[in-house]
């Protein structure tokens, strides 16, 4: 399977599953809303184009494309029992691809959360080390000079074992 | 075969070791050649400023050269653990976390303490003027008085900011009455030198365009090259070639631009190729004299393979800790550092605990192995948990076994026709209960933290202990006996006396430390005693255990 060979019915098929894997709520965007789909499309046939056929060849049982949101679902979890490695690859790569896209980026923020497009140029505030606050003042912790070190009492370990 | 002026000496590999070696020798006068069979990595070729940066991670930045499959990498055939390394002027600089902790002198004892793995042929004494000076040519961020380790002096720039991650998790070790520490690191929490302070991105994990952290090709390149270094990039090292005397006339390299083939005679030479490349070389450089590969009549080049043991937990806590932000490394502890049999194991293990990552990176479970849930609960399950974690590595000292080992491929070659590397790894009985024993203080420190949700990993795919620890060490170890040892304590190679080995093969145990800081003591104590004895040893014609 290539780009340009997927069918419009894998294409409706990739959609919806990755839609199952990524629904939009909770103010993040679906899948295919994000953008993300044509980017994960052409990396997934990169990375591994055996999961993508495979995958989207499990998707259809027999009676045709499954109907609503539940019978998405049960396909998804009906791929990931079978094809689990596959699976990982699948649902990696669509992770990925979602986190990248502005408008989930977007999502992110809305969170409270400061986040970045990319990590440079502008990295984050950097705070500084202030001693009065962060040294610690536990006082735990030793360590032994080289002429303390002697032998351990190695009698109640089995070195046979040990180095099976 | 085209032949250049003859060098005193001859470094393979442009990497923290190759240059430290090409430095301190150039500017001691002599005439150094450094090949690297890598190119120059710019600072734009980077993915930090691309909002593909995760993936990025996992294809061509990724550490991993069967993943990376990049022109400059050669195949590293084996599926029993990931082997990190890039390969290039800089070398595993361009990619490493900086993490810049300090063995210990137990760490260099394990036969007096022990006997199942052989003491160093030298003592942390003997190394802790190199590791001060090599941190002060770093520029080593860090906090003096850590009661945990042998006094150092005041690091060069002072500690990286400890930030809310790592206030949180030095609560919870105070909790559990355990040690802790600010983390070590080869990352400027000031500018210095023309380069720039950290500026918190959070992604050092595909390195550091800004030369924040110190990687070589930014750091000590430029001064090298200024010293006469000549430095020659895409230059891949097929064989050492030696003379009827044992030994070495010099290297014999691929020009990869022009695809000659160049000997380039030196004096001495210095293999610097990380613990699977310089054994590599080694073996590939077999011939009628030295018919198992060059100073292997011993069968020692390429075994005692150690990569640490590594286990790991993600760690959640209620608290927004702001865990995308930052260097790595956020604290140590050396709590189990040290030998207690009566855990069931010798050896001990380090915590370190790091900050986690971007969003992708927490969605797909890099840290623990552990994805987010998809489907309807994703987003609640993100909005609970990124930005709230932390990352804690238990890394251990593995024993060395023969049988951990690299050796050549017998079917895979790089695009020179050279024969690949293949590795073999499996880790002791003891290594696994030492790790099994990490997994469960790990466990502690969540509950210590009051942790929500926390995630373990061992690392095991499919029955196969796979460590993402990829620290390569240990493979041409030194040592005090050539019966068991590929050369002596001064990287002196024991059958050819006039190539020297150092790196992180060169290691004899692993310690429970990320290796650099040592790899860059060692090699500021090899060029030094090199550039001190040169005039006798460019002519020797054998190793002894001690110079006078």
């Amino acid at each position: 399977m290539t780009e340009d060979t997927m069918t419009l019915e894998e294409r409706r098929a990739l959609t919806a599953l990755l839609d199952t894997l990524l629904p939009g709520g909770a103010g993040f965007p679906a899948a295919s809303a994000s953008g993300m789909v044509e980017l994960f499309t052409s990396r997934l046939l990169a990375a591994a184009p055996e999961a993508m056929t495979q995958i989207i060849g499990l998707v259809d049982t027999g009676n045709g494309l499954p109907g609503g949101a539940a019978g998405w679902r049960e396909a998804a979890y009906r791929i990931e029992m079978i094809l689990p490695r596959l699976f990982s690859e699948f649902r990696k790569q669509a992770y990925l691809a979602y986190y990248e896209q502005p408008a989930v980026i977007a999502a992110i923020r809305a969170l409270g959360i400061t986040y970045n497009d990319a990590p440079l140029p502008e990295g984050y505030p950097q705070q500084r080390f202030e001693p009065a606050r962060d040294t610690p003042t536990h006082g735990r912790g030793n360590w032994l000079r080289t002429d303390e070190i002697t032998r351990v009492d190695l009698s109640n370990l089995n070195l046979g074992d040990l180095l099976a | 075969m085209k032949k250049p002026d003859h060098a005193d000496v001859v470094v393979v590999g442009a990497g923290a070791s190759g240059v430290i070696n090409s430095l301190v020798l150039a500017e001691a006068g002599l005439k150094v050649v450094c090949l690297d069979q890598g190119g120059w990595t710019q600072p734009s070729q980077h993915p930090h400023f691309s909002r593909d940066f995760q993936h990025q991670r996992h294809n061509k930045w990724s550490p991993e050269p069967a993943l990376r499959r990049g022109a400059d990498d050669y195949p590293v055939e084996g599926d029993q653990s990931h082997a990190f390394m890039w390969n290039g002027v800089g070398g595993s600089t361009n990619i490493y976390a900086a993490l810049w902790p300090r063995f210990r002198p137990s760490d260099f004892r394990k036969g007096t303490e022990h006997g199942l793995a052989p003491d160093w042929p030298i003592t942390y004494e003997d190394l802790a003027p190199f590791y001060d000076a090599a941190d002060r040519m770093i520029g080593v961020s860090g906090l003096a008085g850590d009661p945990a380790v042998p006094p150092v002096p005041d690091y060069p720039c002072g500690p990286l900011p400890l930030r809310e991650s790592g206030r949180a998790i030095g609560r919870g070790f105070d909790r559990l009455g355990w040690h802790w520490w600010p983390m070590p690191a080869g990352v400027l929490s000031e500018s210095r030198d023309g380069r720039a302070a950290c500026n918190g991105c959070g992604n050092c994990a595909s390195g550091c365009p800004r030369g924040s952290m110190a990687k070589m090709s930014v750091t000590l390149w430029p001064r090298a090259l200024a010293a006469g270094v000549e430095l020659r990039a895409q230059a891949r090292v097929e064989r050492i070639e030696t003379g009827p005397d044992g030994r070495a006339t010099g290297v014999v390299y691929i020009d990869r631009t022009t695809g000659d083939r160049v000997l380039q005679t030196a004096d001495i030479v210095i293999i610097a190729g990380n613990g699977v490349g310089t054994p590599r070389l080694l073996l590939l450089s077999e011939n009628v004299q030295h018919p198992n590969g060059l100073s292997n009549t011993n069968d020692v080049v390429g075994r005692y393979l150690l990569h640490h043991t590594l286990v790991a937990a993600e760690i959640w806590v209620d608290e927004k800790i702001d865990s995308h932000m930052g260097n790595s490394g956020a604290v140590v502890s050396r709590e189990f550092a040290e030998t207690d049999v009566s855990r069931g194991f010798v050896n001990g293990f380090n915590f370190n605990v790091v900050r986690t990552g971007p969003a992708g990176q927490t969605a797909i479970g890099s840290f623990a192995q552990r994805p987010a849930p998809w489907g309807e609960d994703h987003h609640r399950w993100f909005a609970r948990h990124f930005s709230h974690s932390f990352g804690a590595y238990a890394i251990g000292d593995d024993l060395p076994r023969a049988t951990n080992r690299i050796t050549l491929s017998a079917t895979e070659r790089d695009q020179d026709g050279l024969a690949a590397a293949k590795l073999h790894y499996t880790p002791c009985a003891n290594d696994i209960r030492m790790m099994h024993y990490g997994m469960e203080r790990l466990r502690d420190l969540a509950r210590a933290v009051n942790a929500f949700d926390v995630a373990v990993t061992d690392y095991y795919e499919n029955g196969v202990y796979r460590t993402p620890a990829w620290h390569l060490l240990g493979t041409c170890r030194m040592g005090d006996d050539p019966a068991t040892s590929v050369t002596n304590k001064y990287h002196q190679c024991w059958e050819v006396p006039n190539v020297y080995v150092c790196d992180a093969s060169s290691f004899v145990t692993g310690g429970v430390v990320n290796p650099t800081s040592t790899v860059t003591a060692l090699a500021l104590r090899c060029a030094t005693n090199l550039a001190k004895n040169f005039q006798n040893l460019r002519h020797a014609t054998r190793t002894v255990r001690e110079y006078a």
